[in-house]
């Protein structure tokens, strides 16, 4: 099934076009990347797709359902979840705090459970599921320090973590690896992988070319605002025009 | 013929009140654009250019203009300080500024109140009683034009200021992206002592230009503070345009609704053009869409 | 364990504080303290725990007050008709300043509130054909308790009032526990901290709040009822901006998101201004603005902030941020 399906979206700021008529989907399992030069406008997408930003032109369909004006804590509800370009993680909360907040949409609420607590079912319930994404992430003996005090890896980890809680159909990660080490990079993936194997979809922005061409099932190219290519990694690195958007036109395959 | 010449007394008297609202709303939005702190401090600055002219003249029995100049200059200083002591520290917490310049406001507000408790301070005019009356019915005094020609004077050197010089570009890059600005060499804290001292400097003169036309009280900083920020919020906070048009809003607003209903209301409408800008457009008339 | 017999001294110490001081002066201390304490109370559960800074506080205050203040007056309702209709109305206000507040950021908001504080400030001050303006509400009978039948209770002594305003006072600090432990409450130390990656992870922080700004409001307008009852006569200057000033700056002093802050802060300040009536109300500001600018620059945790950082240093506890 089509899970996201994005239809020429446009978006200008002031003069400049961040976006131009971009169309693709996303189907149900992939694990789709998105790559292109900086100022490519994957990020403006991502924004888009999330409701962070009001597109010019254009809509965005999830599980065949026009989303495309709604609210941006609204996507998160629908369990399309996203992470951010530079790390966004609650640093002055410990880590166990913070993937309690990412299972915020998990819990009941209500004012009965707010003057008198939860049922131990509940709280167990919470507990069970922090506890199940500390395992999954590694950072069990971590979960009572204050997260800033995280290495930087750890942290993007972390950010992995929260939108883990969230319970995500949809996971938009946004240069996740950016500034990791080899062996980091290639941790954080195998994490990737086992969430894909959990039902997950997901659709990754990097410039981590090795990561992305070895890991993800479809590839869409961007550049300047607008979608130069699509299709599988090892169609893409043959692509004539991906070539010359990263390394100028006169450059030849060697 | 008398409701004609009442309307175009208004229509005059609302250039020196946009004039008197203005300077303090340019200094706000300064302030605002370069470093992202609301200083309700200008409030205090404006009353101490006041009080400080007052006592210059009175006490040391100097010219007017002489007492306006001196005056200004020591609130340049004051507003400088003001920033090197208390608001570097709170780099970074512009909220935090936000809290602190009330405290100033108060101190220095109280401070006065102390000092000079119930007192009638006022300062006479260096033109004393003279008037002009370009039509019949249709008065402006010389201290009145002289707010009019000063503050748009001002208004323009601002402008220039802002735009062609090194420094004045320099401003508006910060109060574009401060990062970027910061990156591109500009310093920092030489970059805030002139906001600071710019927006005192303005904030002192206006005080100064006011204090022959009404008594000095302690309190009036506070009023005119809230107005500009009434105006830098409805003009568009960081946008000079926005505070000169926002002025003219207000200050026409105020005019006609103390003319034409009751000074009561002045306020209440002023208010209420702001809630509509809230709900309509939150950055301001002029301001830009973040 | 400990814990619990800390509270349960605490709790006892309440309870006989007024027999300790029997003072009828220092009674009216503590009653002003103890609705001092439900104000920052609520107030912190809005700046402390979402990070909105609201300075319309005070306003909400005085539309409890004024409400059933002239309820009493002109129709003679008792306490629980006035707690009714006080938490109503401020709780109304609460919603029509916060929703289109919320909507603005940092400065703005807070800009926003404080007009609005002054907005309401003038309503007080110049419908005169109600509020009678500046001559202020003379004649507030004392609170009445009544459910026919079963019992009647007139609140007119000060010892009275104390324990009528300590009920509330324990009301408002169970409140805040539960709602601190709860999902609500993570959910807006999330808003606190990064209003953006909580909407990311689902909150609606637009929901939380205005939410939080209604509750904050109706505990204000409690406290409204129960000074009106107490004073027996009101007038605007009461419920100026200067008062929502300082109830942030209580706030700040006894330390924002805390449950002792509030409480730190409120009878800190209360003491420091009997203490400067001494000179003039001016002087009083200038101390109180002194204060308030070496504690936002040298302690913004506030003394209970202080007090949790010095327990770190001598127990090497990891600190668990949330409460």
């Amino acid at each position: 099934m089509k899970l996201l399906e994005i239809i020429e979206l446009t978006k200008k700021f002031g003069g400049f076009c961040a976006l131009s008529k971009v169309s693709f989907s996303v189907e149900s399992g992939e694990l789709l990347g998105l790559v292109g030069p900086n100022g490519a406008g994957k990020t403006t997408l991502f924004n888009i797709v999330t409701g962070l930003y009001k597109a010019d032109e254009g809509k965005v369909f999830f599980k065949e359902q026009d989303i495309t004006g709604l609210k941006f804590h609204q996507h998160g509800v629908r369990g399309i979840i996203r992470t951010f370009q530079l790390t966004r993680i609650f640093s002055s909360l410990t880590v166990q705090e913070n993937i309690e907040i990412g299972c915020h949409l998990q819990q009941k609420g209500g004012i009965k459970r707010t003057l008198l607590g939860c049922s131990r079912e509940e709280r167990a319930q919470l507990e069970e599921n922090v506890k199940g994404i500390l395992t999954f992430t590694g950072l069990m003996n971590k979960k009572k320090m204050i997260s800033k005090h995280l290495a930087f890896g750890e942290q993007r980890v972390l950010e992995l973590a929260i939108a883990l809680g969230a319970n995500p159909i949809l996971l938009l990660l946004d240069e996740p690896v950016a500034g990791m080490n080899p062996s980091e990079t290639k941790r954080f993936m195998d994490l990737v992988h086992q969430i894909r194997g959990r039902e997950t979809t997901l659709v990754i922005i990097d410039h981590d070319m090795p990561a992305i061409m070895n890991n993800c099932s479809k590839v869409i190219v961007m550049d300047h605002g607008e979608k130069i290519a699509e299709g599988k990694p090892s169609e893409i690195v043959e692509n004539r025009t991906v070539i010359e958007s990263y390394l100028g036109k006169g450059y030849r395959r060697a | 013929m008398t409701e004609t010449a009442l309307f175009i007394q208004y229509l005059l008297s609302g250039l020196y009140i946009t004039g008197k609202y203005a300077l303090p709303a340019i200094g706000l939005t300064l302030i605002f654009g370069v470093m992202g702190i609301a200083d309700f401090a200008q409030g205090a600055l404006y009353m101490l250019g006041a009080l400080f002219t007052f006592y210059i003249a009175t006490r040391f029995q100097v010219n007017y203009f002489l007492a306006l100049l001196i005056a200004t200059l020591l609130l340049v200083l004051i507003g400088i300080l003001n920033n090197s002591i208390i608001y570097k520290r709170l780099r970074g917490f512009e909220i935090n500024t936000l809290i602190a310049a009330l405290g100033i406001l108060l101190v220095i507000e109280n401070i006065v109140v102390a000092i000079f408790g119930g007192k009638y301070l006022t300062v006479p005019s260096p033109f004393g009683e003279t008037k002009f009356e370009p039509l019949p019915r249709v008065i402006i005094t010389a201290q009145e034009l002289l707010i009019v020609f000063a503050s748009f004077s001002l208004i323009f050197l601002v402008w220039v200021f802002l735009n062609k010089t090194k420094t004045g570009k320099a401003l508006r890059a910060m109060s574009q992206d401060r990062d970027a600005a910061t990156l591109m060499g500009i310093n920092i804290d030489r970059i805030s002592s002139v906001t600071f001292g710019i927006a005192a400097g303005l904030a002192g003169i206006d005080g100064a230009l006011v204090a022959p036309t009404q008594v000095i009280l302690p309190q009036m900083g506070a009023m005119v503070i809230l107005k500009a920020f009434v105006i830098t919020v409805v003009g568009g906070m960081g946008s000079i345009w926005g505070a000169v048009g926002g002025a003219f809003i207000i200050g026409y607003t105020e005019i006609f609704t103390v003319a034409y209903l009751s000074p009561a209301y002045s306020s209440f409408i002023a208010f209420a053009i702001l809630i509509v800008v809230l709900l309509v457009k939150p950055e301001g008339i002029w301001g830009d869409r973040t | 364990m400990k814990r619990w017999i800390l509270i349960a001294l605490a709790v006892a110490f309440s309870l006989f504080l007024p027999f300790i001081f029997k003072d009828d002066y220092y009674r009216y201390l503590f009653v002003m303290m103890g609705i001092n304490i439900i104000l920052v109370s609520s107030l912190d559960i809005l700046v402390g725990y979402t990070g909105s800074i609201s300075m319309a506080h005070a306003a909400f205050w005085g539309v409890g007050a004024y409400g059933s203040a002239l309820l009493a007056i002109h129709y003679h309702v008792g306490l629980i008709g006035g707690l009714f209709v006080s938490i109503f109305v401020s709780m109304i206000f609460g919603i029509l300043i916060g929703y289109p507040s919320l909507r603005l950021k940092g400065h703005y908001f807070v800009i926003v509130t404080f007009i609005f504080g002054i907005i309401i400030e003038i309503l007080l001050r110049n419908l005169v054909q109600i509020t009678r303006g500046p001559m202020g509400l003379p004649g507030i009978p004392p609170a009445r308790l009544e459910i026919p039948g079963l019992l009647k209770i007139v609140f007119s002594s000060t010892l009275s009032y104390y324990y009528l305003v300590l009920v509330f006072v324990f009301i408002i600090l169970i409140l805040k526990v539960r709602l601190i432990h709860s999902k609500m409450g993570r959910a807006l130390i999330s808003i606190r901290e990064d209003e953006i990656l909580a909407e990311s992870v689902g909150v609606n922080t637009a929901f939380y709040k205005v939410l939080t700004f209604a509750i904050s409001s109706s505990f204000a307008g409690i406290a409204g009822t129960l000074y009106s009852h107490f004073i027996s006569f009101i007038g605007p200057e009461t419920f100026s901006f200067f008062k929502s000033f300082e109830l942030f700056v209580m706030n700040l002093v006894g330390g924002k998101a805390t449950l002792v802050g509030p409480i730190l802060g409120s009878c800190a300040l209360i003491l420091l201004e009997e203490w400067a009536k001494i000179f003039s109300p001016a002087i009083a500001r200038v101390v109180y603005g002194i204060i308030l600018i070496l504690f936002i620059i040298y302690m913004p945790l506030g003394i209970a902030g202080l007090i949790s950082k010095l327990k770190t240093k001598v127990m090497g506890k990891r600190g668990h941020e949330i409460t």
